[in-house]
C-alpha cells in the first residue's frame, strides 16, 4: 500500500504526526511528490498495475495549495480513476483521497483512518496480477 | 507522474550510471544515537550499498553539523559523485542547509533529494527494529531510484523590462506609482476616470485627518506630478499578453505599454443596495455614497438621520464585513453635527467593527447608537424606521428625513475584468485573492503582477497605503534585478502531440502556457518556463498527453514506485 503525499502540507502533516506518537503499519509506504496537481489517470492505474494493493492520495486543501489549483485537479482524476477501476473490476475504494489543510498530525490520522475504513469495506483490491510485470517508464501514454 | 519526458533543448547532465558508473550517493544520519536505537544502521547501510545505483555510503552522527558535512562533503566530492540522497531528516528542516552546502562541493541542489528515515519512518512506527529497518530501506530506495532518473534543472533566465504598469490610480496606484518613483523606477499609471483619486474622490472628509477628500486627492496628485511618473487617464487594458518581465498591455484606447511587472489596484465600488430597506422606492432612502455626495456639496441632509449598518453586508449573499462602512458612517456623523449640532442621528448598528475610529467622539457629540439583530433587521415605513433595540430590549419607532444605507464594497468591474484578464484567482466575492497570506502577501498567483488595496479586500486609506507600498517594494525587487533566474521545473509540452485544445492554458493559474497560432496554422499551447511552477495541473488536464513533466521538474514518482515494488 502506498501513500503519494504531496511535499506540502500533506508530508508534513506526516512528519508531525511522527512527533506526536502516531503510529501506522509500516507496510504503508510513502511517495513524496511535488504537487498532487500532476496525478494523471494513466499513473494512479499504472500503480494498481504494478501490484499495490491500495494506495491513498494526500494533497492540499482548497485555497491551501501552493500552486492554487492541484488539489482541486487531483479530486477531479482520482474520481475518474475510480471509475475506471470498478469497470476494470478493482473496487474503486482501494484508492483514496483526501485533503489536509493544516499540516496537522490530527488530520493525517483522520485521512489514514477514514481510507483503511473505506479499503477495508472495499474489499482487497484484486490487484492484477499480470500486470506485476515492469510497466515500462518513458513511454507516451 | 510514471511518464518521463525528454527534456528539451538545453544542456543537463545524463542519467546516472549511464555511463556503466553509477555517481550516486547516500548520506545517511544516524541523528546522533537517535537513529541506532530504533533501526538496525548496519544493516540499512549494507541494504543501500547493494543497490547498483549506489556508489557510495557515508555515515555520521550528525551531518547536519557543519564540521561534518565538510567531510561527508570531500568523500563525495573525491570519488566525484553530483547527486546525493541525504537519508535522514526532514527536508523541510535540513533541505536548505545540506543543499547550500553541497553546492560548495560541486552538487548541483536540483539533484540533493531527501528520504526522511527518521518521521516517515523510526518514531512512527511500533512494529519493531526489523520492520523499522525495512521500511526505512524502502524509503531510501525509492529516493535513489528517482533521483538516479533525476535530470538536472535548467537555469531559466528572463529579463525584466524596467517598467511596472500599474492599474488603477486611486489612493494605492497613486502611493504605489510614486513609492515606486522615489526609488528611480520608472512606473506608468492608467486611470479609466478622467482623473487620479478613485473611490475617495466620491466621498465627503477622509479619516483620519477629517480633510475634504478634494484637498486630500489634490495633495496626492500633486505628489503624483511632482514624482514624474507618466499618467495615462481615462482608458483601460483591454488585453494583457505575456508573462513575468515581458507583459504587453493593450489599452482601450489603443496604446500599448510594455512593462516587467504589474500592479494591480483596481479597487472596489460601493453596491447599489437596490431593493434593500426600500432603496429605490422612498426617495428618503439613500445609499452611504449619496449622502457623501449631499455632503461634499455643501446640501443639507435634513435633521432626522437614520444610519442602517451592514446594508447588504454580513449575511447572506456577502456574509463578509466590508470594514470601511463603519468608519465612514462615524466620520459623516461627526462632520454632520458639526455643521447642524441640533441634527438628531440614530445609528443602527449590528455590534461596530474594533477598527472603527472616533466611535466615543461621536457619541459625545450626541449621536444616539442602536443595537438590531440580523434576525430581527429595522423596518423602513415612510418617514419612521421600526426597530427593535437589542442593549435596552426594546422596540423603537424612529422618524426621519433621511435614512442612509451603510452599503459594502464590492469588486469594480475593472478588478473583475482584469482578474479575468491576468488570469488571477478570486475568492467567491470576485475580489483577487492572493496565493498565500502570509507568505506572499500582495503577490497575485501568476508570477510578476502584485495587488495592493480593495482589489483583493475592503481596506481604508490608511491600510491600503500600506499595501501600496508593499506591492511597490516587492515589485521594485523584480525590477532592479533586471532579470530573473530559477532552476527550472517546468513542464513540456509536445508540439507533435498538442492539437491546441487550450485546456491546460485554461487550467494553469500561473499564466505559464502560451496558446499561439504556429506556422502552419494551428494552434498550439508553448510552456513559457520562467512562469511555469512544474506544479503538473497541465500534465492532468491534458486529453492527448502531449504535456509532461520533465526528469528535472521532480517527475519521478514512477521509479520511486518501481523501486519500492521490487523491494
Amino acid at each position: 500500500m502506498a501513500v503519494i503525499a504531496c511535499k506540502w502540507h500533506p508530508l508534513t502533516a506526516m512528519e508531525n504526526a511522527a512527533k506526536d506518537g502516531f503510529s501506522y503499519d509500516p507496510g504503508i509506504t510513502i511517495v513524496p511528490i511535488k504537487c498532487t496537481g500532476a496525478v494523471t489517470v494513466a499513473s494512479l492505474l499504472k500503480l494498481f498495475a504494478k501490484g499495490l494493493d491500495g494506495v491513498l492520495v494526500l494533497g492540499c486543501a482548497e485555497g491551501d495549495c501552493h500552486y492554487y489549483n492541484g488539489g482541486d485537479r487531483c479530486e477531479a482524476i482520482v474520481e475518474e480513476t475510480r471509475e475506471i477501476l470498478e469497470i476494470s473490476g478493482i473496487r474503486g475504494g482501494a484508492l483514496g483521497f483526501s485533503r489536509i489543510a493544516n499540516s496537522t498530525s490530527a488530520e493525517f490520522g483522520e485521512a489514514l483512518k477514514s481510507y483503511l475504513r473505506q479499503f477495508k469495506s472495499a474489499g482487497t483490491a484484486g490487484a492484477v496480477k499480470a500486470g506485476r510485470k515492469r510497466v515500462a517508464s518513458g513511454s507516451g501514454r | 507522474m510514471a511518464r518521463k519526458a525528454s527534456c528539451g533543448k538545453g544542456s543537463r547532465s545524463g542519467k546516472a550510471g549511464k555511463a556503466g558508473r553509477s555517481t550516486l550517493g547516500v548520506i545517511l544520519c544516524e541523528c546522533g544515537r537517535e537513529l541506532g536505537r530504533l533501526l538496525d544502521l548496519e544493516r540499512l547501510a549494507r541494504g543501500i550499498k547493494a543497490d547498483p545505483r549506489v556508489a557510495l555510503v557515508v555515515r555520521g552522527p550528525y551531518p547536519c553539523s557543519r564540521s561534518e558535512i565538510e567531510k561527508l562533503g570531500g568523500a563525495l566530492a573525491k570519488r566525484k559523485l553530483d547527486r546525493v540522497v541525504v537519508a535522514g531528516c526532514s527536508e523541510r528542516l535540513f533541505g536548505r542547509l545540506f543543499r547550500t552546502e553541497l553546492a560548495g562541493f560541486g552538487i548541483d541542489p536540483s539533484l540533493v533529494d531527501f528520504a526522511d528515515i527518521k518521521n516517515l519512518s523510526s518514531l512512527i512506527h511500533k512494529g519493531g527494529r526489523a520492520a523499522v529497518t525495512g521500511k526505512a530501506l524502502g524509503l531510501v530506495r525509492a529516493m535513489v531510484a528517482g533521483l538516479a532518473a533525476a535530470a538536472r534543472a535548467e537555469t531559466v533566465e528572463t529579463e525584466i523590462k524596467p517598467v511596472c504598469a500599474i492599474i488603477g490610480g486611486g489612493i494605492t496606484g497613486v502611493t504605489a506609482a510614486v513609492a515606486l518613483a522615489a526609488r528611480g523606477a520608472k512606473a506608468i499609471l492608467v486611470e479609466r476616470r478622467d482623473a487620479v483619486g478613485g473611490l475617495v474622490r466620491d466621498l465627503n472628509v477622509v479619516y483620519p485627518s477629517y480633510l475634504t477628500s478634494g484637498e486630500y486627492v489634490e495633495a496626492r496628485r500633486r505628489e503624483l506630478e511632482a514624482s514624474g511618473v507618466e499618467v495615462i487617464t481615462g482608458t483601460y487594458p483591454v488585453a494583457v499578453k505575456g508573462h513575468v518581465g515581458d507583459f504587453e498591455i493593450e489599452l482601450a484606447n489603443g496604446a500599448k505599454i510594455s512593462a516587467g511587472t504589474i500592479i494591480v489596484a483596481t479597487g472596489a465600488s460601493p453596491l447599489v443596495p437596490e431593493g434593500l430597506f426600500g432603496y429605490g422606492d422612498n426617495s428618503r432612502v439613500v445609499s452611504q455614497m449619496d449622502l457623501e455626495a449631499t455632503l461634499s456639496r455643501g446640501e443639507d441632509p435634513g435633521r432626522a438621520i437614520v444610519m442602517i449598518q451592514c446594508a447588504g453586508s454580513r449575511n447572506e449573499p456577502r456574509p463578509y464585513c466590508s470594514r470601511v462602512c463603519c468608519t465612514a458612517s462615524i466620520v459623516n456623523t461627526i462632520f454632520i453635527k458639526q455643521k447642524y449640532p441640533d441634527a438628531k442621528i440614530t445609528v443602527l448598528s449590528r455590534g461596530f467593527a474594533e477598527y472603527a475610529g472616533d466611535l466615543d467622539k461621536a457619541r459625545q457629540m450626541g449621536v444616539e447608537i442602536l443595537r438590531y439583530s440580523p434576525a430581527r433587521p429595522p423596518v423602513v415605513r415612510e418617514r419612521t424606521v421600526e426597530v427593535y433595540d437589542e442593549i435596552s430590549e426594546m422596540e423603537a419607532r424612529i422618524p426621519f428625513d433621511l435614512v442612509v444605507l451603510a452599503v459594502p464594497l464590492v469588486p469594480s468591474e475593472s478588478t473583475r475584468e482584469l482578474a479575468q484578464m491576468l488570469k488571477m484567482p478570486t475568492d467567491s466575492f470576485g475580489f483577487v485573492m492572493e496565493p498565500h497570506l502570509k507568505i506572499r502577501p500582495e503577490e497575485a498567483v501568476p508570477r510578476g503582477i502584485f495587488v495592493a488595496g480593495c482589489a483583493h479586500w475592503p481596506s481604508n486609506i490608511t491600510e491600503s497605503i500600506v499595501q501600496a507600498y508593499s506591492a511597490a517594494s516587492r515589485a521594485f525587487d523584480l525590477l532592479k534585478a533586471g532579470k530573473l533566474t530559477r532552476a527550472s521545473t517546468a513542464a513540456v509540452i509536445d508540439r507533435d502531440h498538442c492539437r491546441g485544445c487550450g485546456l491546460c492554458a485554461e487550467a494553469c493559474r500561473h499564466g505559464a502556457i502560451d496558446l499561439a497560432v504556429a506556422e502552419d496554422g494551428l494552434k498550439r499551447a508553448e510552456v513559457v518556463a520562467i512562469a511555469c511552477t512544474g506544479c503538473g495541473v497541465c500534465v492532468s488536464v491534458c486529453p492527448s498527453g502531449a504535456a509532461t513533466l520533465t526528469a528535472a521538474s521532480s517527475d519521478r514518482a514512477g521509479e520511486m514506485i518501481d523501486a519500492l515494488t521490487e523491494a
